[in-house]
């Protein structure tokens, strides 16, 4: 089944010198339970795929269609919803709120769905166990090193359940152990039934996933 | 919602403080202003006791030149039937088109700065000397400024020996002071409290009086002016003009009346409205332009405040927002937090300013920095005034806070989430 | 720099300007109010004395307001220490209400008129474009001579020439012996359109402001001395009547109006108006100083990266202080010179208001610029600079580098 669908996607990139054309004409389809990564040189347009999957931005020509509802059809508020109940983000720059604490910034994407705030805690505990850090749970992220901060930014994305997970270079900061352990993490979920689309750029890694697409110059090449 | 926003309001609580701060301070000025504003208001809508509408004051003077002056000063004048003189000016001026009535009076015209009090004794009680407010007018004065009275006959009421007065009761209706007060209806007669012991007998009452807008409603005793005190220059002389007649009406009576008014030594100097005049007379304009501008100036304050510290923060938690959005939050919650983060601190200024507002009052700080504050006991205004002050300086704050922040909150919610994270 | 965040320093000049347009109004319009310039050139040495209690002490009763011309001439016209005293009447309105006439025409034209002595042109400065004061000679003859202003001669004579001409004031006759310049309405002891000997007029009409000029204000202490014997003489020929004459003070606490029925009362009052002074400088400082801290901080925050790595390559702490605050400097100043133009567009455009003079009246351009005005503009820019950048700055030159570049500084 496809949960994902990119056709004859392109995005530019315009300023008042430069136009670059950061996707040409992608089509993609990910299907439900695949745990898919995504190759290519930096400045190739990975990311923008993925900003593009995960509804952050809008491209200028093609269509995107997630469990075959069509994105552009959407209004603001169910655009919302949808990221808040299907999607999970893990940033490169993780991204965490510095003025919340980890156990705030992984409860964040349940603060937007009508739940107890007992309900979020414990929801919140539970994924902090699962990614080792229920120790610095009030700790804020100015105060953690980079790979925890990266296992905060992993346990705020599937603290709600999404269906799908797009990571952006998810081990890039990380040395091999630690990198090592994301991944498996990463692995655990994708058994237990979520979607999965990575970019990477680590040959190894990639190999260890289902699937491996390449994209050179906003072109996928295989 | 709401301790999420503490959450982040605590937090940042370094740069929050500034802002408290500035809110605290801001919304405690702000309190006294509208304190006294509102006092201010409130005593300018309640009745002075005198319809001043299409009334008009002349000033007659004497000529310095004339054998009925000396610059000497001692004290002898020529003779002047100063009696006759006052009946002609009383003709003449009726007479002119659209002078409805004409009245003399001293101490008693509205919106003048004179006044006149003395003791009295009430009915029968000889220990509670009580002072009043006095006015000697004519029987026309009570045409002239539509003062109705309970009275059932006034015409006569100067008859030399029956010693007629009609009285006013102070704001709460009764008649006297703290320590001694009557309905009105029940005082029958006054007694002097000057060695003369001279006995007053009320024929009737009339409705509340005060001096000026901003006085406060003295107990007033209302005497016959007798002819024989009659004089053009000692006097106070008050016309009222029916309102079809009263366009340019000063302009038109001065020119053409000046010749008829020039009585023996008396000339008219001046014609004036007493409307107008008690917007000049009675008016605190000092204290009054003085408040408004420090209000213009802490609101101006605030919304350059708010705007500037709002917009830095959007800015630099502009990936924030892109996250947020991201997550799945919809714009207008992006911006709802940012409204609700600065009520928030508004509202945290609030309570704190509340208090010190309340302390102060009670304090007689004001006094000694002679900064203008609300006679409360003189409206009759008591302590709901506090929740009033409350919700009208949180008000304003408020609704300045929500335009100072509307743009930065637009603009942080219109990113495109991608561009807001790649920000970083 | 400053142009990196265009809307930023936007609101800061607008915030600084604000701050600085509303103290600046404030000490423009007590100087005009105590410049010595002509007329009232000699403000700086001249004490006033306009007001004075007369109590009955064995009835306890009070009469009290302007100085009758009877105390003027038995208890300060003869007061020694003072070069020169003299006594005019106050204006009691802004609408004129004196009658001017001519023999032989029906125009009537309003007019002020200020009574007063021989002294008066000595103590005032008048320009006068023909003829001459009213001499003591004149003045104690009660001779009806005037002297008028330009615009009043011009009004009732129109064309012809109207020095030694007769007109009527009240009613009254009396001769012009001379024409001065007009005075603008600032002035509140020289101001009027027509000015008349005391002798001349009633006695009801007498009542005066007396000023009592000084060779140098270091016989003031001397003169208030001689006006309090002067009480005493009172005391001894009116017992058991007792006299209060307020002050003599100087022109800035005269301008002031402040009003009490003995020295302790009048000493008091000063002492609240200076009070509120400092509490209305104070607040106009602080709610802008605040302000612009929160945006100074702010925006060093979003620098604390680059000085990071201004300190990293070899700045020290002190060079980076001197750089933040000089930065401010520059939106202070702009700030300061736009509050200032702004103050006086404030002051002119509300004179009624802030001077009690006419809407239309004139101000003399030498009592708004002047040297203590400068500085003042100076010196509160340099505060509100000072006060919104200091802390910042300071912190920002001791954050350790590491704190910096890694915007560690919670």
């Amino acid at each position: 089944m496809e949960i994902i669908k990119l056709e004859g996607i392109t995005k530019v990139y315009r300023t008042s010198e430069v136009e670059t054309t950061a996707l040409e004409n992608v089509n993609l389809t990910v299907r439900k339970g695949e745990f898919l990564s995504i190759m290519g040189p930096s400045g190739c347009g990975k990311s923008t795929l993925l900003n593009l999957m995960g509804l952050l931005d809008v491209p200028d020509k093609g269509n995107i269609l997630i469990n075959d509802t069509r994105i552009t059809e959407m209004k603001d508020g169910e655009m919302a919803e949808f990221r808040n109940e299907m999607l999970g983000f893990v940033f490169q720059s993780f991204h965490l709120i510095n003025s919340l604490n980890v156990l705030d910034n992984v409860e964040l994407p349940l603060l937007y769905r009508n739940s107890t705030a007992k309900s979020r805690r414990e929801a919140a505990v539970k994924v902090l166990e699962k990614v080792g850090l229920s120790h610095r749970m009030r700790h804020f992220p100015t105060q953690l090193s980079g790979g925890q901060c990266q296992r905060v930014a992993l346990a705020r994305a599937i603290v709600g359940n999404p269906q799908i997970i797009l990571a952006d270079e998810p081990t890039g900061n990380l040395d091999s152990k630690m990198g090592a352990e994301i991944m498996e993490l990463l692995f655990q979920l994708n058994k237990e039934g979520t979607t999965i689309v990575m970019v990477t750029h680590d040959e190894h890694i990639a190999e260890s996933t289902q699937r491996i697409v390449r994209f050179f110059d906003g072109r996928r090449v295989e | 919602m709401i301790r999420h926003i503490f959450k982040i309001i605590w937090n940042e609580r370094k740069t929050n403080a500034w802002i408290v701060l500035e809110y605290i301070l801001v919304f405690c000025v702000l309190w006294f202003c509208v304190d006294y504003l509102y006092y201010m208001g409130k005593c300018y809508w309640e009745p002075v006791g005198f319809d001043t509408k299409n009334t008009y004051v002349i000033e007659m003077q004497k000529r310095p030149d004339t054998s009925f002056n000396n610059t000497e000063g001692n004290g002898e004048t020529g003779e002047v039937d100063k009696l006759a003189l006052a009946q002609t000016f009383l003709n003449r001026v009726k007479n002119y088109p659209g002078v409805e009535n004409v009245c003399f009076s001293k101490w008693a015209a509205p919106f003048d700065r004179s006044s006149y009090m003395s003791g009295y004794y009430i009915d029968e009680d000889t220990t509670h000397n009580v002072t009043f407010r006095l006015r000697w007018v004519s029987e026309s004065f009570f045409d002239v400024f539509r003062i109705n009275t309970t009275a059932k006959e006034i015409s006569g009421w100067d008859t030399p020996g029956t010693n007629q007065i009609l009285i006013t009761p102070n704001r709460e209706g009764l008649f006297g002071n703290e320590e001694y007060s009557a309905p009105p209806e029940d005082v029958k007669k006054l007694t002097s409290s000057t060695s003369d012991r001279k006995e007053h007998t009320v024929i009737g009452s009339a409705e509340k009086m005060k001096d000026g807008y901003f006085n406060s409603y003295f107990c007033n005793i209302l005497l016959p002016l007798v002819r024989e005190e009659y004089d053009l220059r000692e006097m106070q002389i008050c016309l009222r003009v029916s309102p079809g007649a009263d366009k340019d009406f000063e302009e038109r009576f001065t020119k053409e009346m000046r010749e008829q008014l020039m009585l023996g030594p008396y000339f008219m100097s001046s014609l004036k409205s007493i409307d107008k005049n008690a917007r000049i007379m009675n008016w605190p304009t000092d204290d009054l332009n003085g408040i408004y501008a420090i209000t213009a100036f802490l609101i101006l304050n605030i919304f350059l405040g708010i705007i500037g510290t709002f917009w830095y923060r959007t800015q630099a938690r502009r990936s924030e927002v892109g996250l947020r959005l991201a997550l799945g939050s919809t714009r207008w919650g992006v911006k709802k937090l940012i409204f609700g983060e600065t009520l928030l601190l508004l509202f945290i200024a609030s309570i704190v300013g509340v208090n010190i507002c309340i302390n102060i009052g009670h304090t007689e700080l004001l006094e000694l920095l002679d900064i203008p504050i609300a006679n409360r006991i003189d409206a009759g205004i008591g302590n709901e005034q506090e929740f009033i002050n409350y919700a009208l300086a949180f008000g304003l704050l408020a609704v300045i806070s929500l335009i100072a922040v509307w743009y930065p909150a637009r603009q942080a919610a219109k990113i495109p989430p991608a561009e807001a994270l790649r920000d970083e | 720099m400053l142009k990196q965040n265009k809307f930023i320093s936007m609101i800061a000049i607008m915030g600084t300007a604000l701050a600085i347009m509303m103290i600046m109004t404030i000490i423009v319009t007590d100087e005009i109010k105590e410049i010595s310039t002509a007329p009232e050139i000699n403000r700086n040495r001249t004490l006033y004395v306009n007001y004075q209690v007369k109590r009955d002490t064995a009835r306890n009763s009070w009469q009290s307001g302007t100085i009758p011309y009877e105390t003027l001439k038995e208890y300060l016209y003869p007061l020694k220490t003072p070069l020169y005293v003299s006594g005019v009447n106050p204006l009691w309105s802004n609408i004129p209400n004196t009658l001017i006439t001519r023999e032989g025409s029906s125009e009537i034209i309003n007019a002020h008129m200020r009574i007063t002595d021989a002294a008066y042109w000595k103590i005032m400065s008048f320009s006068f474009t023909q003829g001459r004061p009213f001499s003591d000679g004149e003045f104690q003859s009660g001779i009806s001579a005037a002297v008028v202003s330009k615009t009043l001669a011009q009004q009732i004579f129109k064309g012809e020439n109207a020095l030694g001409e007769t007109f009527l004031v009240n009613f009254k006759p009396y001769r012009i012996v001379g024409i001065v310049d007009d005075v603008s309405p600032v002035f509140k002891q020289a101001y009027g359109d027509l000015w008349i000997p005391h002798t001349t007029q009633p006695v009801e009409n007498r009542f005066t402001e007396v000023m009592l000029m000084a060779e140098s204000p270091e016989d003031f202490p001397a003169i208030i001395e001689e006006v309090r014997r002067m009480e005493k003489k009172f005391e001894t020929e009116h017992s058991p009547w007792i006299l209060y004459l307020k002050g003599p003070v100087n022109n800035k606490v005269f301008q002031k109006g402040i009003y009490g029925n003995n020295a302790e009362e009048i000493a008091s009052a000063i002492a609240v108006q200076k009070r509120k002074m400092i509490f209305i400088l104070l607040i106009l400082l602080l709610i802008p100083a605040i302000n612009l801290s929160g945006l100074s901080l702010s925006r060093i925050k979003k620098r604390t990266e680059e000085i990071g790595i201004r300190k990293a390559f070899g700045a020290k702490k002190y060079t980076i202080l001197i750089q933040v605050l000089f930065e401010n400097l520059i939106t202070s100043v702009i700030g300061g010179v736009i509050g200032l133009v702004l103050s006086y567009v404030v002051v002119f455009r509300m004179r009624d208001w802030l001077l009690d003079v006419p809407a239309d009246s004139m101000i003399p351009v030498n009592t708004l610029i002047s040297f203590p005005v400068l500085l003042a503009v100076f010196a509160v820019c340099l505060i509100i600079n000072l006060l919104s950048a200091g802390i910042p700055a300071y912190r920002a030159s001791r954050m350790k580098i590491i704190n910096s570049l890694n915007q560690n500084d919670k």
